[in-house]
């Protein structure tokens, strides 16, 4: 597409990526190397895609880059302005790009494109699932708030209710509980479990009083420390 | 009252800053005067290399800091911290490269998923890294723990930074609650989801 630069899209498990970008890194033929996105999905979103070679005046398809671009675009590191910058250097078509007829795209990507929008229900999903994380959300993409602490905590440890993570994290609204979650859905961490014979059995402790670790004597004086401490610096 | 001691692993390798943070946290204890006294962990080993510290939490209750080389032939020096953690930290100097045997070996002798012990993964010297660098090495941490059912945080943090120093703490102590929530009945325990 430009000179000396090659762009790639990987998709699979996670290992395999991470260990072949892990490799790239170290190889001394690739000068840089920048990841404009990464993200999780649960079908293969170009399947059916071989590799192709795009070149400024060539017979190149638009509907290709337009889709890729509109695929990944959502996704874009956008805290990392290189990233962002190289993806609109690779995308906006130049003068000297000819368009040629647009080619129709393989089936199977269409239809995962319709599924990866179908995100409207979510918020239904949150109140009629136990929720759960298969990683912890990045640093980079959500502030580790307490809140956030706590519920990504709880999470990384077993299948809970929307309302339990309400109740023990102490969110200021539900609103922001809401959002949060959809942000680790969006960042595709959040897994989602049918509610089952779990379902009475939390409605059950709805009416027991709230029981937190402050009950133990370690945890509550961290917890006071832990207080103290975050005043005092900030 | 029942004294209260519970243990925090630091484990790393040399120069990620396990001295540098448990001198950080040892200076904002409550109890400052006491820091690095009272238990007694035998000359041999400071000699060979634990670092010891502590964070009193009143005078009947204290989080014993142990910084411990992360290194395998070192692991009869991890086996000396085993008993009555609090947590595990495991700090990876960035920049180094990452050293994953060592990494899998801690994590085989620490077993954190069947012992139910909190993990946090901390990557120190990160003033200098892209972002996308530091993503790459959060990624391949991140199936390293998953092929250990583990599903941990795993940030950048400055061990000279209070403020970042405190926040290992919070993640801990938040691991550690849901611990205690989870041993309700009526919850679920999940392992790592299937990604495929
Ligand atoms: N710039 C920078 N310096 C750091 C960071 N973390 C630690 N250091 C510094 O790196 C140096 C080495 O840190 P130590 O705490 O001595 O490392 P250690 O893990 O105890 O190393 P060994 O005892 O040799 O195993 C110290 O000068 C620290 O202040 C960091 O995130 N950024
Ligand atoms: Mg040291």
């Amino acid at each position: 597409m430009q000179e000396d630069i090659i762009f790639q899209i990987l998709e699979g498990h996670q290992d395999t990526i991470g260990e072949a970008i892990y490799k790239a890194r170290r190889d001394y033929q690739i000068e840089t190397l920048t990841i404009i996105a990464n993200y999780r999905c649960e079908k293969p979103v170009f399947s059916g895609w071989n590799m192709r070679y795009i070149r400024p005046g060539g017979h190149t398809t638009p509907a290709h880059l337009e889709r890729i671009k509109t695929e990944l675009e959502p996704h874009l590191k956008t805290d990392q302005p290189a990233a962002t910058a190289l993806f609109h250097t690779i995308f906006t078509p130049s003068p000297a790009i000819v368009t040629a007829p647009a080619e129709t795209l393989p089936a199977a990507t269409r239809e995962v494109t319709a599924d990866a929008v179908d995100t409207g229900t979510d918020t239904e999903r949150l109140h009629t699932h136990l929720l759960s994380i298969r990683a912890w959300p990045k640093a980079s993409q959500v502030k580790l708030s307490s809140q956030v602490m706590k519920a990504c905590a709880l999470m990384s440890k077993g299948k809970i209710s929307y309302q339990e993570l309400f109740r023990h994290c102490l969110w200021r609204s539900e609103a922001e509980l809401t959002e949060f979650l959809s942000q680790l859905n969006h960042i595709g961490v959040l897994v989602f479990a049918p509610m089952e014979a779990a379902a009475s059995s939390s409605e059950a402790t709805e009416t027991e009083p709230v029981q937190t670790s402050s009950g133990d004597r370690f945890g509550a004086l961290m917890r006071k420390f832990l207080t103290n401490t975050r005043l005092r610096v900030s | 009252m029942n004294k209260i001691y519970k243990k925090l692993a630091i484990v790393g390798e040399v120069g990620a800053g396990k001295t540098q943070l448990i001198n950080t946290i040892s200076e904002i204890s409550p109890f400052a005067t006491e820091a690095r006294s009272s238990v007694d962990i035998g000359k041999e080993f400071t000699t060979v290399g634990i670092d010891y510290g502590r964070l009193s939490l009143d005078e009947d209750t204290a989080l014993g800091l142990y910084g411990l080389p992360g290194q395998r032939r070192f692991s009869l020096l991890w086996e000396t911290v085993r008993q009555g953690l609090w947590g595990l930290l495991i700090l990876v100097k960035y920049g180094d490269g990452l050293n994953l045997e060592d990494l899998e070996h801690i994590l085989r002798f620490y077993q954190p998923h069947s012992n139910g012990l909190p993990v946090v993964v901390g990557i120190s010297h990160t003033e200098d890294a892209t972002g996308d660098e530091l993503e790459v090495l959060v990624d391949y941490i991140e199936f390293t723990l998953a092929a250990h059912n583990l599903v941990a945080p795993i940030l950048p943090v400055d061990p000279r930074d209070v403020e970042s120093s405190i926040m290992l703490l919070e993640l801990f102590h938040s691991l550690d609650s849901a611990g205690d929530i989870f041993q309700q009945p009526e919850f679920v325990e999940v392992g790592v989801a299937d990604a495929s």
